[in-house]
């Protein structure tokens, strides 16, 4: 029925008007366009913007990456941190300059000066506590059970898959950045190369019901062994593996091993063909640094984006290594400045291309940490702190709401558990309002979205981004 | 005012390519194309006749790519499906012509115009037109040949032919597509038989293959057969049609001779086709082929022994399947329980690290496994073993980076329990200092309020999640069950978690004496002591009561007694777990805490579902039945003998289900799992004895090309998740393929491109040490190379289980006897032929 309709040709009420000549294709074009939910997030021009997630697997610890400097506020984190506390005196905190109070006084961790000088500069900015909510919860629904809760709190599966698809009360794998791209890839001019682009692998965020992660490594995509060859077996060979990979076979996985394998090398032909037109960035992004390499291969995309037909892109990057159960000071005093290096190099790589203001970079993770010690390292928790990076920041300031730190406060479950002030829709939100997602269509990208935010109000949910 | 529109316009027919420019084959120059008279075998029709009467000249339906013979396939449209002011045209598509639809309100030659123009799919053709409410609508259809490569074939010719229409040399071959052409279409069939797979058996009913080949002619052809020999058709044999046609364009037809199971004791009998004369085509001299049908009184089939050893070794080689033939599957398996256990720690002991330029580092633990991997005694235990490393996972992508020795404690640890009991397996899961380390509980204490300092929840909370009762409670058969609202019910609470992870304190290095307070941190241990000894003796249990000194608030010193392990009592999934009665206390209390808390584990609901069904995907399928989970499952509850959790019965269960094990499975296209990425490069390996001179396999670094690699997952959740669904079929089929989360656009090209260069060059390097460099052999491979049937048939037992499908075989016959491969060396037809192979598709599918 379906390929029937397809096949149809509609010629309305231009078949007596002189029209040029109408190509098979550009119909269907149009007629996918139209289907693409009704449009309404289709924004005029062909102006570029990309999203950028920073994903730090294993739950990061980021009360101590964003963290009291006033003193009073200080004394209260560094009780219930006891020997997980960085120390003032020490000069283990650098001050943040907010452009507006918001009643404490905050820092940063000390290796991460390259992030204050960006805050400071009004080109970072910070969400504090936030964290996976169905909907608004105080500790007293979270005792009683008399709201909805996240499926499997401190989980990391759990957590992890639903920082990607903003639904926390189920188990679907729809990331929010793939129900986004759902709505947003008929801006692009290409079938070929998904919007979505991994340097992390499969991740549930970038998958969509229609469009689906591409996935690159650091140093971009690989071609199959002597494929382009002319000697020897190599022709003959090349030309079984054509064969190979398009034979529609009955074994869905067969089959769909094969349309994996044949998608892998035409991305490739298509993908490389475009990184090697555009020119090499110049800015030089720290070396033994896998984040830095993973954004350096971001930033060179990005300089790709015409050639590649791209006007709107997600990019999914990923480190690591924060599940401190154990030694959580000295780990995260190497892995923080790693961050910040090559979160910096990338930004200055944008600037580079001037694109710095087309290109937002946000942080996410499996949750935040207990704030009490289990002698070396902290335990999986719930709400944290994230960072967001981009010229197109209300940068200079925390948004939402900084959470009281000291032993059983109101948001404290229990050990320094804090239930978020901010839920991730919001966050999100505010994200998918400026990479074009329209009011209306916001609760099919962030379906709890409505339980924070009404989506037709003036500003954004938070107001981190210039949505202007 | 309402005007009805009749037919107020006229239909021109349409076509006539008015350009003779529009490229075809025509070699007798009659004005049709040659591939179109041998599509329609319509070779010297009379251009202006109308052979089937539906208006269109036998010259024209040649334009239009239509059967001459066939009225209901002709281009002049069809005028239809009226309503209101539209109308719908009717018509034949054919593959790649193209076609113009014009119109004119009045039919002055200037008035024409384009309204669509679009390339055939060969669909029907439906054309709606919308008229306007008054004047008239003249329209024209118009169909035009096109050559887009420009090599003197029109795009249909070349569709036709299975060529492709956008290069000169399709399939890069180095015939051009009209010489190639020109060729079939002047030449005369030349027929011949072959036994592509010359046995079958009556308890495995793959069939036998015959392929029916010919050469020369592109027209179809009815192929006249004999059918002798020893086996009767219809009662040994499902019957055959003695004529069978090769289809217009294709080179091949199978003939696949299924065997009927009789309850006869017979011996081997043979089915022998042979060619008889027939019309169009002649016989080449190899014009009969035989297959055996095996009889199933004897010894199983190989195919059948090579499919199981598939599921329950890291790969079938022909001393295993001669094993599995004459022990059968079940007592192959008896025998794997009495094997020797295949240590992998003792080989790395054995390097002599003074030589070696230091170590032990993480790479050296895989020549270890590779050693066992490649000749261990106990295949089936070293597939269990590794089975177990994905479930109850440690990884040197953590801290037991830092002993390569203690991880190989560890896995044979999971190999030694693989064939015991799941009860002991957990315990010394839980106990084991590598574990330890990796999920955080060694050195855990119980909580300090004055110090604010609580237990580790690590372990505690993964040793439920992922090595045995899972997040959700499950029925009996692994279907999770629901509340009244539907909902799924977790299995366990934050609370629960932290009161397990009180039961997990006072665990601490095995080296240390448990009556001294500080040896729970660090152990005395002798002068000249090797610390990573730490790692290769179970934890103990530090209790107390301890004499701790500490400093009151007003800076005087006391001492207070101290429990290492939490004293009080827990409450874990609804089972009480008593308190230490100070009073009373209970003898080994804290060891008997954790092992009251290991069996309310066990013995929960969940635990035997949830272990067999990650045990059924890791070896057979991805998506097992209900069915097939309850069954082993029910093994796991009970052995038979009253025994839970007795391993040996739960392997049984799995490896000789009829889920596993029943030929019809394979052809359920829902059916199967993609065997893991670095699991198919050592089933290759198996399969072409790969080995160094020394007996060394220093085999290293292969994550980044497969995504994983033993002992490395990247977290304590595996490679991949037991859910994972990629987008596409699986998924809109509701099913999962946990191998899918790490196949993706880098490893779908490295994984090939890595077995390319282990075929072509070779395995390993070492520059310093040759004779440790990694080769396959492939000996026996090239010796059969000058036979492509014949080595084809030996690549299919070797790697594919005689499953390998007919077009696979046909695309690498083809591909072997290109004019471009013949004249290469024997090595690299071989090495060739192997590739393809490995890397195709069906390869990478266990089904």
């Amino acid at each position: 029925m379906s390929k029937l309709i397809s096949r149809r040709k509609f010629i309305g009420q231009a078949c007596c008007s002189a029209v040029g000549s109408t190509a098979l294709f550009s119909t269907l074009l149009n007629l996918r366009m139209a289907n693409t939910a009704a449009a309404q997030s289709v924004p005029a021009g062909s102006d570029y913007k990309a999203l950028v997630c920073l994903f730090f697997a294993g739950g990061c610890d980021s009360y101590n990456m964003l963290l009291p400097y006033g003193d009073a506020e200080y004394a209260e984190y560094a009780a219930i941190r006891g020997d997980l506390a960085l120390s003032k005196a020490n000069g283990e905190i650098l001050p943040l300059l907010l452009n507006q109070s918001i009643g404490k006084d905050l820092g940063i961790h000390s290796g991460m000066p390259e992030i204050q000088a960006l805050c400071n500069a009004g080109n970072a900015a910070w969400i504090a506590n936030v964290g996976t909510l169905v909907q608004p919860t105080t500790k007293e629904q979270y005792q009683a059970e008399s709201v909805i809760l996240p499926l499997g709190l401190y989980s990391h599966a759990d957590q992890i898959r639903q920082w990607q698809t903003s639904v926390p009360q189920d188990t679907s794998s729809v990331g929010w950045g793939g129900r986004t791209a759902d709505l947003l890839h008929s801006l692009n001019n290409n079938e070929n190369i998904s919007m979505n682009i991994s340097i992390a692998g499969n991740n549930t965020w970038q998958s969509g019901n229609e469009v689906f992660e591409y996935v690159v490594s650091p140093g971009g995509s690989t071609g199959r062994s002597r494929y382009e060859e002319t000697w020897g077996v190599n022709p003959a060979m090349s030309s079984a593996i054509d064969s190979q990979l398009t034979h529609d076979y009955q074994n869905l996985f067969v089959n769909t091993f094969a349309k994996k394998g044949k998608g892998a090398m035409d991305a490739h032909a298509e993908f490389s063909s475009a990184i090697d037109e555009s020119a090499t960035l110049e800015t030089a992004f720290p070396e033994d640094n896998y984040l830095a390499d993973q954004l350096r291969m971001v930033a060179q995309t990005i300089q790709a984006r015409s050639a590649l037909g791209m006007n709107r892109q997600t990019f999914f990057v990923q480190v690591g290594g924060w599940d401190h159960h154990d030694e959580v000071l000295g780990t995260m005093g190497t892995m923080l400045p790693a961050v910040s290096q090559a979160v910096d190099a990338f930004y200055s790589a944008l600037a580079e291309i001037n694109a710095q203001d087309n290109v937002t970079l946000f942080t996410a993770s499996d949750f935040g940490r207990t704030l009490t010690s289990n002698g070396a390292g902290s335990d999986h928790a719930w709400g944290g702190n994230h960072l967001i990076v981009g010229g197109a920041v209300n940068g200079g300031q925390v948004y939402g709401t900084y959470p009281d730190l000291y032993e059983g406060n109101l948001q404290d479950t229990g050990r320094g558990r804090l239930i978020p002030t901010t839920s991730v829709d919001a966050y999100f939100g505010e994200l998918a309002l400026w990479f074009g997602v329209s009011p209306q269509d916001l609760p099919t990208v962030l379906p709890n979205v409505t339980n924070f935010y009404t989506p037709t109000a003036a500003g954004g949910p938070l107001g981190f981004m210039n949505l202007s | 005012m309402e005007t009805s529109p009749p037919f107020r316009f006229l239909l021109l027919s349409c076509l006539l390519s008015p350009l003779s420019t529009f490229a075809s084959l025509d070699l007798n120059q009659n004005g049709q194309s040659d591939v179109w008279e041998n599509a329609f075998q319509a070779t010297g029709l009379a251009a202006e006749e109308d052979s089937d009467g539906d208006g269109m000249t036998n010259l024209q339906e040649s334009i239009a790519g239509t059967d001459p013979f066939d009225p209901r396939s002709r281009l002049l449209p069809a005028i239809g499906g009226q309503s209101g002011n539209e109308f719908s045209l009717f018509s034949t598509e054919a593959m790649e012509k193209e076609y113009t639809l014009w119109s004119s309100p009045d039919l002055s030659p200037d008035s024409w115009t384009i309204q669509e123009q679009w390339i055939g799919r060969g669909d029907p053709m439906e054309i709606r037109l919308s008229l306007p409410d008054s004047s008239p609508v003249f329209v024209r259809l118009e169909v035009m040949d096109v050559d887009s490569d420009g090599d003197g074939l029109s795009d249909w010719e070349e569709h036709q032919l299975g060529y492709d229409p956008d290069t000169a040399n399709s399939m890069r071959l180095p015939t051009h597509d009209y010489t190639r052409a020109a060729d079939s279409v002047g030449s005369v069939n030349q027929v011949s038989i072959s036994a592509v797979d010359s046995t079958t058996h009556e308890g495995w009913p793959d069939p036998a293959v015959f392929a029916i080949r010919r050469t020369g002619g592109v027209d179809a052809l009815s192929i006249h057969l004999s059918v002798t020999g020893t086996a009767s058709i219809g009662s040994d044999f499902q019957t055959i049609q003695p004529v069978v046609e090769i289809p217009f364009g294709s080179n091949t037809v199978w003939v696949e001779i299924v065997p009927l199971e009789d309850d006869l004791t017979e011996s081997d009998e043979t089915v022998t086709l042979t060619l008889l004369e027939g019309t169009h085509y002649t016989a080449s001299e190899q014009d009969a082929a035989s297959i055996t049908i095996i009889d199933d009184s004897g010894s199983i089939s190989a195919k059948e022994a090579a499919r199981f050893l598939t599921q329950a070794t890291f790969g079938p080689t022909p001393e295993l399947i001669q094993q599995v033939q004459t022990l059968g599957i079940e007592g192959w398996i008896d025998d794997q329980f009495n094997q020797p256990i295949g240590l992998h720690q003792p080989i790395l002991e054995a390097i002599d690290w003074t030589a070696e330029g230091g170590g032990p580092y993480a790479f050296h633990k895989m020549r270890a496994w590779w050693e066992q991997a490649m000749n261990a005694p106990d295949p089936l235990r070293q597939r269990m073993g590794f089975a177990l490393s994905e479930i109850m996972v440690i990884s040197d992508s953590g801290a037991p980076e830092r002993t390569p020795r203690g991880m190989l404690n560890y896995y044979d640890m999971l190999l030694a329990n693989s064939f015991g009991n799941y009860r002991e397996l957990i315990e010394d899961v839980t106990f084991h200092p590598c574990m330890g380390i990796y999920l955080s509980h060694q050195g855990n204490q119980p909580p300090d309020l004055e110090l604010g300092r609580f237990p580790d929840e690590n372990y505690a909370r993964e040793i439920m999640q992922l090595f045995s009762i899972g997040l959700w409670m499950l029925a009996p058969d692994g279907t999770l069950i629901t509340d009244d609202q539907n909902q799924a019910i977790p299995t366990y609470d934050n609370s629960d978690i932290t009161n397990l992870a009180r039961v997990f304190t006072g665990m601490s290095w095995g080296a240390g004496n448990t009556d001294v307070r500080w040896e729970f941190f660090w152990p005395d241990v002798p002068d000249g002591y090797n610390y990573d000894d730490f790692y290769v003796s179970p934890m103990k249990m530090w209790n107390g009561p301890f004499s701790e000194s500490f400093q009151h608030p007003s800076g005087q010193w006391d001492t207070r007694e101290v429990f290492y392990h939490d004293q009080g009592s827990k409450t874990v999934l609804d089972v009480d777990l008593p308190a230490n009665d100070p009073s009373a206390p209970e003898d080994d209390y804290a060891y008997r805490d954790v092992g009251r808390a290991l069996d309310t584990l066990f013995n929960h609901q969940n635990t035997g579902p949830f272990i067999s069904k990650l045990l059924i995907q890791r070896l057979v399928t991805s998506n097992p039945s209900p069915e097939f989970v309850g069954r082993v499952a029910s093994a796991f509850a009970d052995n038979g003998s009253g025994v839970r959790g007795d391993m040996q019965a739960v392997v049984k269960a799995i490896l000789l289900d009829p889920e596993a094990r029943s030929y019809s499975v394979s052809e359920d296209p829902h059916y199967g799992m993609q065997k893991e990425p670095y699991l198919r490069f050592v089933s290759i390996a198996r399969a072409f004895d790969a080995a160094s001179e020394s007996g060394i396999y220093e085999v290293y670094w292969l994550n980044d090309q497969y995504g994983m690699t033993p002992l490395s997952s990247p977290s304590v959740f595996n490679f991949f998740s037991p859910n994972y669904q990629p987008s596409g079929p699986i998924k809109d089929a509701g099913l999962v393929a946990p191998e899918f989360q790490i196949t993706n656009e880098v490893t779908g090209i490295l994984v090939p491109n890595h077995f390319f260069s282990s075929i072509w060059y070779q395995i390993s390097w070492n520059g310093t040490h040759p004779n440790r460099e990694v080769f396959f052999d492939f000996s026996e491979e090239i010796a059969l190379i000058d036979d492509t049937d014949a080595l084809l048939e030996h690549l299919d037992i070797t790697l594919l289980h005689g499953q390998m499908s007919n077009e696979l075989r046909e695309l690498l016959y083809f591909t072997l006897t290109r004019p471009d491969v013949t004249n290469q060396s024997d090595t690299e037809r071989t090495k060739l032929a192997i590739y393809l192979t490995v890397s195709s598709p069906e390869f990478a599918i266990m089904y």
